[in-house]
């Protein structure tokens, strides 16, 4: 016995260590050295529902959660040995069966015997501990899930402190940047932005800090480890500090680099637009779905005399002749309505009307988009004058050529005309002595039916005759529009021959042709071809006229040439062109006497409106040889 | 040959000479007629009083 523990018991009137235990509230039971219970309180009995017999002995550790108890025994064990506090957590099973929270302490007591021997007793205390416990569950759950949150967030987070060490980030944030956790943790946030977002960035970090603000946004490039760039948006909020926690800045740190990269490919785009239309020479006019300007190119002063400023808002009918104004109208409104257009949207002709009242003719094409629900329409408007003045312009350089043409077939055709009075005259002569005959006969009834039949049978068949060549030379000399179709050079030959054999045998001229059979077709205007042919063999029977010492021999010939097209080749016996070989083809130069020097350049230029050559060379030994070609036309077998 | 008159026609052109030499013949003369001169010439000199109807611009060796 120590002298302590005797002088607590002497100091005092004997204490009923049971009675002292019954007005604890929490649980205690009162055990020997060993943790074998000598007793409980009312308060263990009323919690566990268990007997006095049920408790004494080691019988209260059957209230004890099996899972907590050899851990409580262990922790008892080595906390006795070590003369050290016992205190253990552990679960106690109530009267219901259900187990508690309780935190379990151990005291030293004094007990005395019915003779006041004092002997030591352990007080085993338990305290009901339970909604702490809860709390503390509850806590780190929270705890776990934000972790866990946090860790897996699509979006990168990051924590730095006040010196703006990185001292959190989530694995988005770390796979945006490039960096192991333990790497981000060596960092500064500073080191891995983009050096020319730093100042901006640090100005506002400076601000949070300074209180000046709660929380910011920016935007700026980030340096990932491999030294690439990343475009970040940053959402950063201070959070201030608790008891436990210094301030430190929270960040949402999100990826942006696809947006930016195609914000910065929609703004080069539309820069690139912007530059073209207003480079534009054509007007470019855009309107809404109302017809209403909304926008107008520089070029659209130049065209219509508006500058851009004054047409926006007005309607596109402004820039329209009023005869054209009710026609768009209701184009435009159907068009709305049903999607159909009144108009080729490509390249349509149609009139403007300037701003001085002058109408002039333009080339529209019309374009559509769609942007956030509104229908936006553009017209590029190309101002066509020149354009059309040079169309008719060449129309009527067309139609003169036409007529030079005609002139010339006129011209040939008079030169003809001597031996074209002849060629009608024969049958008209052979109808008038057959008539005459027949009359004769007729008046001394002495007609026979069968010479009669016979006669009429020659008379018509010369009327037929005379028809014939007076049909050749209207077809050649009528004032017709160039009119191209499927053409048998071989047959043209032929009529132009039939046209010129009077001549050709009153100048005495000996006719040879070799006409190759089953020539290509060729598409051709038929009295151009008449034209050309009739001129070389006109000019081949002038060369000719002044020879007497050799046959006056005109060779015409068909054939195909090297290349697939169509040669022609008319070859005189006649003086030949010596010096003049190129100049024949010249405007009014010309050999001979009456000549107007304009056949050979029309017929060239006939040649050539068929993708045709033609061109002169010497005949050998004497004259000159003049040949054309013209293509095959498309379809042919061959 | 007998004794009648003959007229003689050289003309180039078919139909021209055979309504001539129906026509001459409708009054009841001889016709003979010739397409050109050589044939014309090659033909023996009449013995009788002859006509000769040439037409303009004949081609041979004249």
């Amino acid at each position: 016995m120590t002298a302590e523990a005797q002088g607590v018991g002497r100091s005092s009137e004997p204490i009923d260590l049971q009675a002292l235990i019954e007005t604890i509230p929490a649980l205690v039971v009162c055990a020997l050295a060993d943790g074998s219970a000598e007793f409980a309180n009312r308060a263990w009995h009323e919690y566990t529902g268990c007997s006095s017999p049920e408790v004494t002995g080691w019988g209260w550790r059957a209230a004890i959660h099996p899972d907590d108890l050899p851990k409580l025994i262990q922790e008892w064990t080595v906390a006795t040995a070590a003369g050290k506090p016992f205190e253990a957590e552990a679960r106690v099973r109530r009267a219901d069966g259900e187990y508690q929270w309780f935190a379990i302490r151990k005291a030293l007591a004094v007990s005395r015997d019915q003779v006041g021997k004092p002997s030591l007793r352990a007080l085993i205390a338990c305290e009901d501990i339970q909604e702490r416990k809860r709390a503390q569950d509850r806590l780190q759950q929270s705890e776990q899930r934000w972790q866990t949150a946090f860790e897996n967030s699509a979006i990168g987070i990051m924590m730095r402190d006040r010196a703006d060490r990185i001292i959190a980030a989530n694995r988005a944030f770390r796979n945006m940047l490039g960096y192991t956790e333990s790497e981000l943790y060596q960092l500064c946030q500073i080191d891995i932005t983009y050096e020319e977002d730093r100042e901006l960035n640090l100005e506002l970090i400076g601000e949070l800090w300074e209180g000046k603000r709660q929380h910011f946004q920016i935007e700026k490039r980030c340096r990932r480890k491999d030294g690439t760039l990343v475009w970040v948006r940053n959402n950063v909020t201070l959070v201030p500090g608790t008891g436990d926690v210094a301030p430190f800045l929270f960040t949402i740190v999100e990826d942006v680099t696809q947006r930016k990269k195609e914000e910065s490919e929609r703004r080069y785009s539309e820069e690139k637009y912007r530059v073209v239309v207003e480079a534009a020479s054509d007007a470019v006019v855009c309107t809404d779905e109302s017809g209403a300007i909304l926008l107008a190119n520089p070029a659209t002063t130049r065209v219509f005399g508006y500058e851009s400023a004054e047409l926006i808002g007005k309607p596109l009918t402004v820039l329209m002749p009023e005869f054209l104004r009710k026609l768009h109208e209701s184009g435009f409104k159907r068009y709305l309505a049903t999607g159909q257009r009144h108009i080729n949207w490509q390249g349509t002709e149609l009139t403007g009307l300037r701003k001085n009242g002058q109408e002039f003719p333009v080339e529209i094409s019309f374009g559509e988009v769609t942007a956030d629900g509104h229908r936006i329409f553009t017209g590029f408007v190309r101002d066509i004058t020149d354009r059309k003045q040079a169309e008719e312009l060449r129309a009527s350089l067309h139609a003169a050529q036409v007529e030079l043409a005609r002139v010339s077939r006129l011209t040939t055709m008079g030169e003809l005309a001597a031996s074209i009075a002849h060629e009608v005259n024969q049958p008209l002569t052979a109808v008038t002595n057959n008539a005459n005959a027949c009359l004769r006969l007729l008046a001394n009834h002495n007609l026979a039916p069968e010479v009669l039949r016979q006669a009429l049978e020659e008379i018509v068949a010369d009327g037929t005759r005379a028809s014939a060549v007076i049909a050749r030379i209207r077809g050649f000399i009528k004032k017709t529009p160039s009119e191209k179709s499927m053409v048998e050079i071989n047959d043209v030959i032929q009529e132009v021959l039939a046209l010129a054999r009077r001549e050709l045998s009153e100048n005495r001229v000996l006719l040879e042709s070799q006409l190759t059979q089953a020539l290509p077709i060729v598409l051709a205007d038929r009295v151009q071809l008449q034209q050309v042919l009739l001129n070389l063999i006109m000019n081949g029977i002038e060369a000719m006229a002044v020879v007497a010492d050799r046959p006056r021999l005109l060779w015409v010939q068909s054939q195909v040439n090297q290349s697939g097209d169509v040669l022609v080749e008319v070859c005189d016996s006649g003086t030949g062109l010596r010096s003049e070989a190129d100049r024949v083809f010249t405007p009014f130069f010309t050999t001979k006497a009456n000549g107007m020097g304009m056949g050979l350049p029309i017929s060239r230029s006939l040649i050539e409106g068929h993708g045709g050559r033609l061109w002169a060379t010497p005949n050998s030994p004497h004259g000159a040889v003049f040949s054309f070609t013209l293509p095959a036309a498309a379809g042919n077998s061959s | 040959m007998s004794g009648a008159p003959v007229v003689f026609i050289v003309d180039d052109d078919r139909s021209v000479r055979s309504s001539l030499k129906f026509l001459i013949s409708s009054v009841g003369l001889e016709v003979e007629s010739f397409d050109s001169a050589d044939t014309f010439l090659k033909r023996k000199p009449p013995d009788t009083p002859s006509c000769l109807v040439p037409t303009t611009g004949l081609g041979g060796e004249v």
